[in-house]
């Protein structure tokens, strides 16, 4: 029987804990809580306390203890389903009707949910050790260098993460066919696993190019393989299949991933028959769908869905004791976040396990937005509305219409079918984590653009958690500056906990428990808008070096206010009328200015004005003054880098954007402190005070 | 989100947990990078790839590592046997524990004790038939889980011949009928 977990929620919340026990057990109300004797063991002092805010009860004296429905389980001698009814028809609650799809998802989920506490923290081990797979192949490296970039990375969880990995192992299958039969290479490990065979800067088009070039296999009559310019055709008798380049550095994480987490035998096992003379798609297809099962079985054994629904529904249930069955995404907000946290870190079980940490509290939250977000998105889809951007006003987002693409490329059958039909079912969830628009942070690390240190790990960092909550997640910059301040701060204590740090010690890291000021945060956040400046000065230089009409669209973004004049006089005269459109500072006639003449006039300060002159100067010294990769003088002639600057430019300008904005907000927010150095003064005793009550000096 | 919780269906609310629950396992799958998993380093396949297919003796953390962990031991297993042209597996029971070689299909181990030094042993590896493909490393497991390796010299005359000492890990390897040894 399955019961959506709304259901089950809205259920909980009208039946009532203390309602439910007080029909069996006599309960006296002793502060937050309610005691008596407890009814699973016979005792004469009252053991047994009942928690109706955090919906449990636990008796001191013999250990039990459970939710609502556990406790008519346990005293009825019921089945959960059965509990359930009976609540159900006790608070005239209608059971939702059992469909078919419902079926399929409880037999998938409910394996899960009916697990006791006690396999819950079973549960925390198991994935621990799927974290562990994720992290030897986020660390994979060959030769020094990591073998996958972030992107690569995120992408795998994210296939993971939404279940939309059928169809990557589908194409997996092919490529190790193909790799199996790449000239050069000892078998599909060596091409995946073999030493050097990742440094061709990072780049799997040059890896395979290299390895097929002018290589059509033949097997009988039939090609086996055809290989163009961005992809390898694996042909079989009873159809073929394309696997492009730029999907191999993602299918060769998921390989690793299928390795580390199943295990090499099974995989390989599961791949041979994949290898070899005679294959037909149809085989391949079937190994496919053997694989993704072997996985499927290992997630349902090792995510944490139980620990998150649990999650989703104690931050559902706060929401709607503090803003109203009613409440809207705008509700959450700082003042939120920190009374959650406040309320919810220091109980014993689940919910401090859950929230004990701000930081995971404040990521609980942005995502809670971004899932609201998505159901708001996709509320708007299932009903007709007039199109348009005004999404306020009820309008739908053309865009939103649109299906993603990989970069326009798509690897696929072309005797494709239903056989996936699980991947459009996903297909949302995928949409959600991949998001609408491409990370500008990974796709600083993807294509040609990655052979350039534009930002540090420290930087990537910052700027990771900024776009997060700044996209989606409470309005003001104040609990993300509660975020980085205490909630390092917190990871401090932790870390001195662990190394059982002095009474002294810990007695001064509660105290003092921001990292550092939000001011000095502030002055952070401006440093690094100031490094995306010079990055995006000195990337003007080398495309104004190498003649990239990029670097026009840079200037404008750079000087926005400059005057043009000179330039616009100079253009005009080349391209004729169409340089009007210089006028809006727009650059829609980029192959008129890609003329040489443009840059050279350009980087003359006598004819092109002391704007344009100032700026391509400081873009020089800009460039000049940064010593990390891609920032050589080799490099600023170097084609292939310039290409990865002109790639790179509109990401930079991107995250530039994001860190000007917050900077912004932060120096316009209004505080219930007044100002940001009272409310860090404030915030300081309310973290110190709820840290000496988490760790010990309980007040 | 414009519209306030209460005015979502049924569907919609549920797609707002999955939609929490993918967001969740894709932050906590991005959490392992800081696990501390209390052995430091986690080895995985492409360690022990690199071990299958080198010439390098495992370092004592990938040695540890194989003791420890079942699985990778399994793979390490299933992966030599992949990789090398020959297994020779455990022999019958010997009274002594011991035996003086290994006998296979087309590649034979003799241990010879050298007449000059008798604290020394003679490894010879020869092949019954000279166009079968020649070993660069000898591998073996030991009963205790333990793996190691030993490169091997070209050969001369249709054998190859290493001098060890008699108590050296490679002899007492061989010897012991309960170690797995493969030649790759």
């Amino acid at each position: 029987m399955f019961f959506p977990p709304y259901f089950l929620d809205e259920l909980k919340s009208r039946v009532g804990l203390v309602e439910v026990i007080g029909r069996r057990v006599r309960l006296r109300k002793k502060g937050r809580e309610h005691t008596g004797l407890c009814p699973f063991h016979k005792e004469k002092t009252p053991s047994f306390t009942v928690n109706e805010d955090r919906g449990i009860y636990h008796c001191f004296g013999c250990g039990e203890y459970g939710g609502v429905f556990d406790f008519v389980m346990k005293t009825d001698n019921l089945s959960f389903s059965e509990a359930v009814k009976k609540l159900a028809t006790e608070s005239g609650m209608e059971v939702p009707v059992e469909t078919p799809e419902k079926r399929q998802l409880v037999e998938r989920e409910m394996n899960v949910s009916s697990t006791t506490i006690q396999s819950m923290a079973l549960d925390a081990g198991q994935s621990s050790k799927l974290q562990n797979a994720f992290r030897l192949v986020a660390e994979s490296s060959d030769g020094g260098e990591p073998k996958f970039t972030h992107k690569v990375s995120d992408d795998l969880k994210k296939a993971i993460a939404c279940r939309t990995y059928s169809v990557p192992i589908l194409e997996l299958c092919h490529l190790v066919r193909i790799a199996d039969a790449c000239p050069g290479f000892a078998g599909y490990l060596e091409f995946f696993y073999g030493p050097g065979r990742w440094r061709f800067d990072h780049n799997w088009k040059t890896v395979a190019q290299s390895a097929f070039r002018g290589q059509v296999t033949m097997a009988g009559d039939m090609p086996s393989f055809e290989v163009g310019k961005t992809w390898v055709n694996v042909c079989y008798p009873d159809g073929q299949f394309t696997v492009n380049f730029g999907r191999m550095p993602f299918l060769s994480a998921l390989l690793e991933f299928l390795i580390t987490a199943l295990g090499y035998k099974i995989v390989d096992e599961t791949l041979r028959p994949v290898i070899g003379q005679n294959v037909s798609q149809g085989l391949v297809s079937a190994q496919a769908n053997e694989l993704s099962k072997s996985l499927y079985n290992y997630l349902k054994e090792h995510l944490r869905t139980v620990q998150l629904q649990r999650k989703f529904r104690r931050l559902i249930g706060f929401m709607k004791q503090e803003k109203g069955a009613d409440f809207q995404l705008g509700d959450v907000d700082d003042e939120c976040i920190m009374v959650f946290w406040e309320l919810v870190s220091g109980e014993a079980g689940d919910g401090g396990d859950d929230f004990k940490t701000f930081t995971a509290t404040f990521k609980a939250f942005v995502r809670l937005c971004q899932a609201l977000e998505h159901a708001s998105e996709k509320f708007r889809l299932n009903h007709p509305a007039p199109i348009g951007s005004d999404l306020e006003a009820g309008e739908v987002d053309l865009e939103l219409l649109v299906s993603p693409t990989d970069d326009g490329e798509r690897s696929g059958s072309s005797c494709g079918g239903d056989e996936w039909g699980e991947f459009g079912k996903r297909l949302d969830l995928f949409e959600l984590v991949n998001e609408d628009k491409p990370n500008p942070l990974l796709a600083l690390e993807d294509g040609p653009q990655a052979a350039i240190k534009f930002i540090n790990k420290r930087e990537f960092k910052t700027l990771g958690i900024l776009l997060e909550s700044c996209q989606t997640g409470p309005g003001s910059p104040l609990s993300l500056m509660r975020y980085e301040v205490f909630g390092k701060g917190q990871g401090r204590i932790s870390q001195a906990l662990r190394r059982n740090a002095g009474k002294r010690e810990l007695h001064d890291l509660k105290d003092n428990c921001g990292v550092q000021t939000y001011e000095e945060k502030l002055a952070e956040y401006r440093e690094l808008c100031e490094h995306l400046e010079r990055v995006l000065l000195a990337s003007l230089h080398v495309l104004l070096g190498q003649r990239d009409a990029e670097a026009l669209s840079l200037m404008l973004e750079l000087a926005p206010d400059a005057d043009l004049s000179p330039l616009k006089t100079f253009v005009k005269n080349i391209a004729g009328e169409e340089a009007d459109a210089l006028e809006g500072k727009v650059v829609p006639l980029r192959p008129k200015i890609e003329s040489d003449a443009v840059f050279e006039y350009a980087a003359d300060p006598a004819g092109v004005g002391d704007d344009i002159a100032g700026l391509t100067q400081r873009a020089g010294e800009a460039f000049n003054g940064l010593s990390r990769k891609g920032f050589g003088r080799d490099d600023a002639i170097n084609p292939k880098v310039g290409e990865g600057f002109s790639e790179a430019a509109r990401h930079l300008v991107q995250l530039r954007k994001v860190v000007l904005e917050f900077v912004e907000k932060y120096e316009t927010c209004d505080l219930p402190e007044g100002s940001w150095a009272k409310q860090f003064d404030a915030d300081q005793l309310r973290f110190a005070q709820q840290f000496k009550y988490l760790y010990g000096e309980k007040l | 989100m414009t519209d306030s919780w209460k005015s979502l269906n049924a569907e919609e609310k549920q797609a707002v947990e999955e939609a929490f629950t993918a967001l969740s396992i894709f932050d906590d799958l991005g959490n392992g990078a800081k696990a501390e998993d209390g052995w430091g380093r986690t080895f995985g396949f492409r360690d022990i790839y690199a071990f299958a297919t080198g010439l390098e003796a495992p370092t004592n953390a990938l040695r540890e590592a194989l003791l420890r962990d079942r699985r990778l031991r399994s793979d390490l297993d299933y992966l030599l046997d992949k990789v090398s042209l020959y297994r020779f597996p455990k022999v019958a029971a010997a009274s002594s524990g011991a035996v003086e070689g290994r006998t296979g299909e087309n590649y034979r181990i003799r241990l010879k004790v050298s007449r000059a030094a008798p604290e020394q042993t003679y490894v010879i590896i020869e092949f019954d038939d000279p166009t079968v493909k020649v070993p660069a490393a000898l591998f073996f497991r030991k009963p205790d889980g333990e793996y190691g390796v030993h490169p091997l010299p070209e050969p001369k005359d249709g054998a190859i011949q290493i001098l060890a000492d008699s108590g050296s890990g490679l002899v007492t390897a061989i010897s012991n009928v309960d170690t797995e040894v493969y030649l790759r």
